[in-house]
């Protein structure tokens, strides 16, 4: 029995049933209970805190853009936590248009294809946790072991907490910090499954476009009836196939719409806050921190943004791909199918963000410019202070 | 003795080329006729030793701008020249790593298709790209001499010195410098004897050498594009007849009394076997192609409407047919030549661009500082001259590929279709259809080359011109 597609998404299933936001079909009992208490502990409170700190944050460019850091990517997790509890039915409904008939392969060429987008997804994950943890783990360990070490004043790693008395943090510093490190560890990993998670669905859909792609170059004609009745059977049903994968694509859309927007709006601003920071005087190993920080923030749209453009360049290939069969010797019906298609295919495939966004190497080069702009912006204001 | 190699295709047509970015020192060991261990281990070694000594002057050059980086104009005329010939070691370096790929494409058009009727188009307009091709490489070629003879004779020019930043006046002073064709560093001295001789004859080995890498596989990229267009070319020129013959074969012509005669002189036709599409043994005469003048009406029209309607016999609709699949299949493979070629050199292409961009910003500042008619202005806008004719050099042909593909959708209108029978017909249709989208090289994926892009580079490096001017 071949393995099914969606085998390369089991590490994503494992993470997210323990981050509290996807049940089986069959869940245990009070795992509702336990996701609820999860992600309000971890994620609604920890937002709630940061966003009242910012009240109490003294009135300088500085500081503000210091605490911005990490609230920005907070925003956009919550996003992602919010539409994986909302759009849970759609979700599921992926997973089993995934595994249906239409998307099912016939030839080796076309499981070699299939194995290979399954192969990447895994390795992306393994890359992108690995280079996540890594930051993670020197940004928020380093304050830790100096405290321990050096006997150096703990400093809240992620959010200062000004709205809390000097004598509070003192005595609970230790619970405050470890509630902070284990919270952005969450929301790191709940970043890194859903992130992977989406750029699993469009490496499965550039993987369809590759094998529909295969199977129209293949097309045959006939010599007599039955063959080219044949023929047309064949193209009829890619036809069908380019439906189906154009119907999960606007699925897959309306789910991410959302959080595509929200990552996006906040993108230019989290890399003109990581620039900002690094102009500011700070420890050396802060600068490490920051510089895998933003590596990561520009990746995080990079990669959407680039097999977004990827998914419009190969379903534009489609066109091209049916004029290299064999048409000229095949019947009228065939001809005007394919002229039909081809009209169709010249339109790319495109995965919008709120109506706004598309998501094409042309909204990453317009969102890094915005951020040099901000960037320069600030700065102007800094130096005019 | 050297035996001819046999080569076929594109090969053929390139080889003046190929010989010599052999002889140039590229890593291209393919379409030798004898391919002995012992020939090709010392082609190799050619190859490896023309690249030490290029990248090894490199690196000398390389040395001499850290050597001399505190004095500002210095730095910018030694990273504008380093830059300059950056061009020849990337462009070495890409295709040592990426000449499976040039092979592939050479190879691309060993087998291409043909069609008794359009034999002779063919052959003329293959013989029009070859000797496009031919005086493309002799323009390049001389160009390139004449650039290393005007350099080397500009050494002599002017004073050679070279300026130092003084740091305790913070003013520049000027310290005589060997004179050469290029700022370099030696671990001899240069200033004169022995040493000035060697230095002086290595750089023109080097000029020559390093400018002849860079522009000959420019011009292998060229010369597929010309081959391209001349191709699609042969596509647009051959749509009118092979509407003519389809029409001719089957418009109904009320020609009066001729109408109703049978022909005497009609042989009885072979009907061709329907699988076996080789027709070459069945048509012998003009007669049998039917290609009188259309004014006539074309031959007779048989009114024996056994298998089709329209008068044609299985003969002619086959012949008709095969035409139109003729001009498919060779359209199809005009289309997986582009392709391949856009793979192969996308990258060369957009490395290209982006050290041309950075030398055209500095050679604008440079530009600036020109205060008469002396030799820094010379060489500045020689540099100029050089760096602007590369990326126009490319671009030019790679917007003649976007007119000529985009222009056969217009070719297909412009032929008398609506004479045609309907396959004709839907086969002008499809192919309208297909040929909307030209066919663009584009620099992987980041830019197209055309003449768009040559206007923007232009545009941008008057604007920081002018801006820097107005800064002064």
């Amino acid at each position: 029995m071949a393995p099914k597609q969606i085998d390369c998404f089991e590490i994503n299933w494992k993470f997210w049933k323990f981050l509290g936001i996807w049940s089986e079909n069959k869940p245990h009992r009070y795992y509702k209970y336990y996701s609820k208490i999860f992600i309000t502990f971890f994620v609604i409170l920890y937002d709630v805190l940061y966003t009242i700190n910012f009240y109490f944050v003294p009135r300088q460019l500085d500081l503000i853009i210091g605490e911005m850091l990490f609230y920005l990517t907070e925003l956009s997790v919550l996003s992602k936590v919010f539409t994986f509890i909302i759009m849970r039915h759609k979700l599921k409904i992926i997973f089993e248009i995934l595994e249906s008939d239409a998307f099912q392969t016939d030839t080796e060429e076309e499981l070699k294809i299939l194995h290979r987008a399954k192969v990447f997804i895994k390795r992306y994950w393994k890359i992108v946790a690995l280079v996540s943890i890594t930051a993670n783990l020197t940004h928020i360990s380093s304050p830790l072991l100096k405290n321990l070490i050096f006997k150096v004043e703990l400093v809240l790693p992620v959010c200062s907490y000004s709205f809390l008395s000097e004598s509070f943090l003192k005595t609970f510093e230790y619970p405050l910090y470890f509630y902070q490190i284990v919270g952005i560890h969450f929301h790191m990993l709940y970043n890194l499954n859903i992130d992977t998670y989406f750029l699993g669905l469009m490496i499965l859909i550039i993987a369809q476009l590759d094998i529909l792609n295969v199977k129209f170059r293949n097309l045959k004609s006939g010599k007599d009836h039955t063959q080219l009745n044949e023929s047309i059977m064949g193209l009829n049903k890619n036809l069908d196939h380019y439906n189906e994968i154009e119907r999960f694509c606007s699925l897959v859309q309306n789910i991410f719409s959302f959080t595509l927007f929200v990552q996006f709006s906040m993108a230019s601003c989290i890399i003109c806050v990581c620039l900002f920071s690094f102009t500011l005087s700070v420890p050396v190993e802060y600068y490490i921190f920051l510089a895998t920080y933003m590596f990561i923030m520009i990746i995080q749209i990079m990669v959407p943004c680039w097999f977004g453009s990827r998914i419009m360049d190969k379903s534009i290939l489609l066109s091209s791909a049916i004029y290299n069969c064999d048409w000229t010797s095949n019947s009228k019906d065939f001809k005007i199918n394919m002229r039909l298609f081809v009209e169709r295919a010249n339109k790319p495939l495109s995965i919008t963000g709120g109506k706004m966004f598309s998501l094409s190497l042309a909204t990453f080069t317009s969102i890094m410019n915005s951020a040099y702009s901000f960037f320069t912006l600030l700065r102007y204001i800094q130096t005019r202070e | 003795m050297m035996t001819k190699v046999k080569t076929q295709g594109l090969v053929t047509d390139l080889m003046p080329c190929i010989r010599l970015l052999q002889a140039a020192g590229h890593f291209l060991f393919n379409y030798h006729a004898d391919t002995s261990g012992m020939n090709m281990l010392l082609r190799k070694i050619y190859s490896s030793a023309h690249a030490v000594l290029i990248v090894v002057h490199y690196i000398c050059m390389g040395i001499n701008m850290a050597q001399y980086k505190d004095e500002v104009n210095e730095l910018t005329a030694n990273t504008i020249t380093v830059l300059f010939f950056a061009h020849s070691i990337i462009k070495l370096a890409f295709f040592a790593f990426n000449s499976k790929s040039f092979y592939r494409t050479l190879a691309v058009w060993n087998q291409s298709n043909s069609h008794p009727l359009f034999t002779e188009s063919d052959a003329r307009y293959h013989q029009i790209s070859l000797s496009k091709m031919r005086r493309l490489l002799y323009f390049i070629c001389g160009m390139t001499v004449f650039s290393v003879i005007s350099w080397v004779t500009l050494t002599f020019f002017g004073e050679s010195v070279r300026m130092i930043a003084s740091k305790e006046t913070n003013e520049t002073l000027t310290e005589p410098a060997p004179r050469l064709p290029l700022k370099a560093w030696y671990p001899f001295k240069t200033m004169s004897g022995g040493g000035y001789v060697f230095a002086f004859i290595y750089q023109i080995y080097f000029l020559l050498f390093s400018m002849a890498l860079a522009n000959l596989l420019d011009v292998i990229f060229c010369s597929w594009l010309i081959f391209a267009c001349e191709q699609l070319q042969h596509l647009k020129a051959i749509m009118k007849p092979l509407m003519e013959l389809s029409a001719a074969l089957d418009t109904y012509r009320p020609n009066t009394a001729e109408l109703f005669r049978v022909s005497s002189t009609d042989k009885t036709e072979k009907v061709p076997d329907a699988v076996d599409m080789d027709i070459r043994g069945i048509y012998s005469t003009q007669q049998d192609f039917g290609m009188t003048l259309r004014g006539a009406g074309g031959k007779l029209q048989n009114f024996n409407a056994e298998n089709n309607p329209n008068g044609l016999t299985a003969k002619q609709e086959m012949l008709a047919r095969s035409a139109i699949k003729y001009w498919v299949e060779r359209h199809k493979h005009v289309v997986r030549l582009v392709a391949s070629i856009g793979d192969t050199y996308g990258t060369a292409l957009l490395f290209h661009m982006l050290v041309s961009t950075i030398t055209l910003t500095l050679l604008a500042y440079q530009a600036t500082k020109i205060n008469g008619i002396n030799v820094y202005a010379f060489s500045t806008i020689g540099y100029l001259v050089y760096t602007l004719g590369q990326v126009f050099h490319f671009c030019i042909f790679g917007n003649r590929l976007i007119e000529e593909s985009s222009s056969v959708m217009e070719a297909a209108y412009s032929c008398q279709w609506y004479d045609g029978s309907e396959e004709a017909k839907t086969f002008v249709q499809i192919v309208c259809q297909q040929c909307q989208k030209a066919m663009t090289i584009s620099g992987a994926k980041f830019f197209n080359v055309s003449l768009d892009l040559f206007a923007s580079v232009l545009g941008a490096v008057v604007t920081y011109f002018m801006v820097l001017i107005q800064l002064k």
